[in-house]
């Protein structure tokens, strides 16, 4: 798909949660679009409703107790699939009874995407061997884990991956590392990203545009460094890293 | 390895303190075999000493619980006063019975209680799982004994199925099937209420276990990669549910010899529950102190399986990272 | 410098299952001041920061609190605050109770004065005082670390070691609980921060350390190190943190 063209577009998304006290409002009319190749950065504080967010355009919000309305557009997607989500705990994220491999294939399996397991692993920078491929979880370093999930992700083919606070368990060294993968499947692979974080260093790496939220509301949008400029500037700085 | 050495020599510390506990309790309790026999006015006392003495029962304590031991290490469980043979035999020649019994219905129970708490789990929330509850928790309540009499009592006044025993009176002359099928009509209701009894605890540890994988954040991350439901349930889910459930299959093994104990008494089935009764009432003890001495010997095996089996099983316990 | 070390390690190693994680390290800490610990992920800096703690023995060398060795009563006094705020509070507490839980555990004040200075510590950590009766699960991540925070300067410690605890902190949440050590500061507290994040922690320490691999390969004053790093870790940790700072 050339890059560019329209992908993904939210318009009037509104969740509400179904709580003790009645209905409460999550999320307040939110509207955006991603196109095709296209890094878009989730940027807010814990408890902002970027998670939330990103599970509503996914449609894994718990059905019974959150109401969602609004549209979520999809455009153009071939028969491929459309997202894939990485979840934010890698350890928690992973079976921790199967291996590497089978973490990996049972995702291909699922989609009959044809990838290699192999290969999926090279694309998100894991050096492929016999001890990777037979371990556990519990085994793998937090970057390692990370990466797996990555891979799982990208088993799908998905047009866009949605990533939750993919760097917050990196180390700074780490985090470059991992946002240069981002950077570099958007370019080869024409693969968009929504990327969460609460940190703004990050964002304004990789990001083509940045929204964001407070409260859950869209309070700012634009370039990262239109974005970010206007934050109070020893706060930012004190926010970049993981 | 050092492992096992550890855990093996940890079993013989129980062995030997459940049986120095046993003989104790025993041996405080008032009388002994031939204090019946005080009663009967034809017998006169020095006759009752004189067979206290040929029975080794006036020595000390410490001399006869050493005695026992040094025996019961070599496999010979002594000499039962009430049967007028050695114990060791006697006890086994039930077991075979016991086991038969517990066997099979731990295997149907399990069987039975698997599938149910899987369905369950997966349907939580749902008109189905909260009546499967209610069925469960009824059967949970109703005592083994109530249970156990109420069949007892609907099979005598229909007739479908043997009220007692193991075999019938011609067992010996039908053929093999004709035996088999015979031993399974009289295993069916025994077994059934013991069934009845274990399956409401498996099945809520399963979907207890089960559910709790399937809330987890590595189901959901399945499920958003697009795992189908079916498989994500059975290739993804169940195995990693498996840990509680190793744990609580040791405890069925372990129990395999005293789980049936009371079953076996009021259904009449011949295992071990029968004999061990009419061994405490008699104060026939070494037959008591066998039975007691199996039993804790298959708890312990019970125990030692189930932890080499969650060795196996989780790869988190078998290999360090 | 002068000031006397409150809590220092002493050639201490320790290895996991034959990997060694520390490797003879020695590093002090002087009442009021701050040292940064960095490091990337694996360098050992967390392990050195729970034995610092005494929430783990070394294998060899020693922990010296005040100049004698570390025994488990002084513990109170040296408090350590987790990275996975999740993981350190218990999640059926309300946020009072864990807060007043370092109180009522040295038996310090009666009830009402520990729930008055739950609040206090509450307040000043920015969270409101009437959520004091919330459970912990119902905080979000950024509050639950606000709350182990609190917690652990509610008991007036001597030492802080901080183990990646911003990392959930919103700048002007940061701001305040920088403020809160600095003033602890001024009255003795001595504190370390462990991180991996260099930049965000030279704008704040006054010394750093940097470790790699199980030892500490390079220290001293935070401004020399950030403009001569002698060691290629540094290097690569100050790049790294400078890559990922905002265009200003």
């Amino acid at each position: 798909m050339p890059a560019g063209t329209p992908l993904l577009e939210v318009e009037g998304l509104v969740v509400d949660f179904a709580g003790r006290g009645g209905p409460r409002r999550v999320l307040g009319d939110i509207s955006f679009a991603i196109a095709s190749g296209e890094i878009a950065g989730l940027f807010g504080d814990s408890g902002c409703g970027k998670t939330t967010l990103a599970l509503a355009i996914a449609g894994l919000l718990p059905r019974g107790r959150y109401r969602v309305s609004g549209s979520v557009r999809w455009h153009g997607a071939e028969s491929g699939r459309r997202l894939s989500f990485v979840f934010q705990d890698p350890l928690l994220a992973l079976n921790p009874v199967l291996r590497v491999r089978e973490q990996v294939s049972e995702v291909i399996r699922a989609h009959a995407s044809g990838e290699r397991v192999e290969e999926l692993l090279e694309l998100v920078r894991l050096p492929v061997s016999r001890r990777l491929l037979d371990a556990y979880p519990h085994q793998l370093s937090g970057g390692e884990r990370q990466r797996v999930l990555l891979a799982q992700a990208l088993a799908a083919r998905p047009a866009l991956v949605i990533a939750d606070e993919p760097f917050t368990a990196l180390d700074v060294i780490r985090v470059v590392e991992l946002a240069s993968l981002f950077a570099d499947l958007k370019e080869r692979r024409g693969i968009s990203f929504l990327v969460i974080s609460h940190s703004a260093g990050v964002l304004a790496r990789i990001a083509d545009f940045v929204l964001a939220m407070r409260g859950g509301r869209i309070v700012d949008r634009g370039t990262p460094s239109e974005v970010f400029r206007k934050s109070i500037p020893a706060a930012a700085g004190r926010n970049h890293g993981a | 390895m050092k492992y096992i050495g550890g855990r093996i020599l940890h079993s013989l510390f129980l062995l030997f303190g459940v049986s120095l506990l046993c003989f104790l309790l025993a041996d405080l309790a008032p009388g002994d075999y031939y204090s019946e026999l005080r009663l009967d006015p034809t017998i006169s006392a020095d006759a009752v000493a004189a067979m206290r003495a040929r029975a080794g029962l006036n020595r000390p304590f410490v001399v006869r619980y050493g005695a026992w031991a040094a025996a019961a290490l070599r496999g010979d469980f002594g000499y039962s006063l009430a049967y007028g043979a050695p114990a060791g035999p006697i006890v086994r020649e039930r077991i075979r019975a016991t086991l038969l019994l517990t066997g099979t219905a731990t295997l149907v129970a399990w069987l039975l209680a698997v599938p149910w708490g899987v369905w369950s789990a997966d349907r939580r929330g749902t008109w189905g799982d909260a009546a499967s509850r209610a069925i469960l928790a009824l059967l949970l309540a109703i005592p083994d004994l109530l249970l156990a009499i109420v069949l007892l009592v609907w099979a005598v006044e229909s007739g479908a199925l043997p009220a007692g025993g193991m075999v019938s009176r011609d067992f010996a002359a039908t053929g093999t099937a004709g035996k088999l099928l015979d031993v399974a009509r009289h295993l069916a209701l025994p077994a059934g209420v013991l069934v009845l009894g274990m399956l409401p605890v498996l099945a809520r540890h399963v979907r207890a276990s089960v559910g709790e994988a399937l809330d987890s954040e590595f189901a959901a991350s399945a499920r958003a990669n697009g795992i189908p439901h079916r498989r994500l349930l059975f290739r993804h889910v169940l195995p990693a549910a498996l840990n509680p459930l190793i744990s609580l299959f040791g405890l069925s093994l372990g129990t395999l010899l005293s789980a049936s104990l009371l079953v076996e008494v009021v259904m009449g089935w011949p295992g071990l529950g029968p004999l061990f009764l009419d061994a405490i009432m008699a104060r026939d003890f070494t037959i008591v102190l066998a039975v007691v001495m199996l039993s804790t010997l298959f708890l312990i095996a019970g125990n030692l399986a189930a932890d080499l089996l969650l060795y196996r099983a989780d790869p988190r316990i078998r290999v360090r990272s | 410098m002068g000031r006397e070390a409150l809590l220092a390690a002493r050639g201490v190693s320790k290895s996991y299952g034959g990997r060694a994680v520390l490797r003879d390290v020695s590093l002090e800490v002087a009442s009021g001041a701050v040292l940064g610990l960095v490091g990337a992920s694996g360098s050992g800096k967390s392990t050195l920061a729970r034995c610092l703690a005494l929430f783990e023995s070394p294998d060899a060398g020693e922990i010296l609190f005040e100049g004698r060795p570390l025994v488990a009563r002084a513990r109170p006094a040296i408090q350590l605050i987790l990275q996975q705020p999740a993981a350190a509070l218990n999640p059926r507490f309300t946020a009072e109770e864990i807060v007043s839980e370092p109180l009522e555990i040295q038996g310090i004040g009666t009830r009402a004065q520990r729930r008055e200075r739950a609040r206090e510590m509450m307040a000043m950590v920015g969270l409101e005082r009437a959520a004091a009766g919330r459970r912990a699960l119902e905080f979000s991540g950024g509050e639950r670390q606000r709350l182990a925070i609190a917690r652990a300067l509610a008991i007036e410690p001597k030492v802080l070691i901080l183990d990646e605890s911003f990392s959930g902190l919103d700048a002007g949440v940061g701001a305040t609980v920088i403020g809160l050590i600095d003033d602890a500061r001024r009255r003795g507290l001595a504190c370390i921060v462990v991180s991996h994040d260099v930049a965000m922690v030279a704008q704040w320490v006054e010394e750093i350390a940097v470790m790699d691999d199980g030892a500490i390969v390079e220290q001293g004053p935070v401004a020399r190190v950030a403009a001569e790093p002698r060691h290629e870790r540094t290097r690569q940790l100050w790049e790294a943190s400078a890559a990922l700072a905002l265009p200003l």
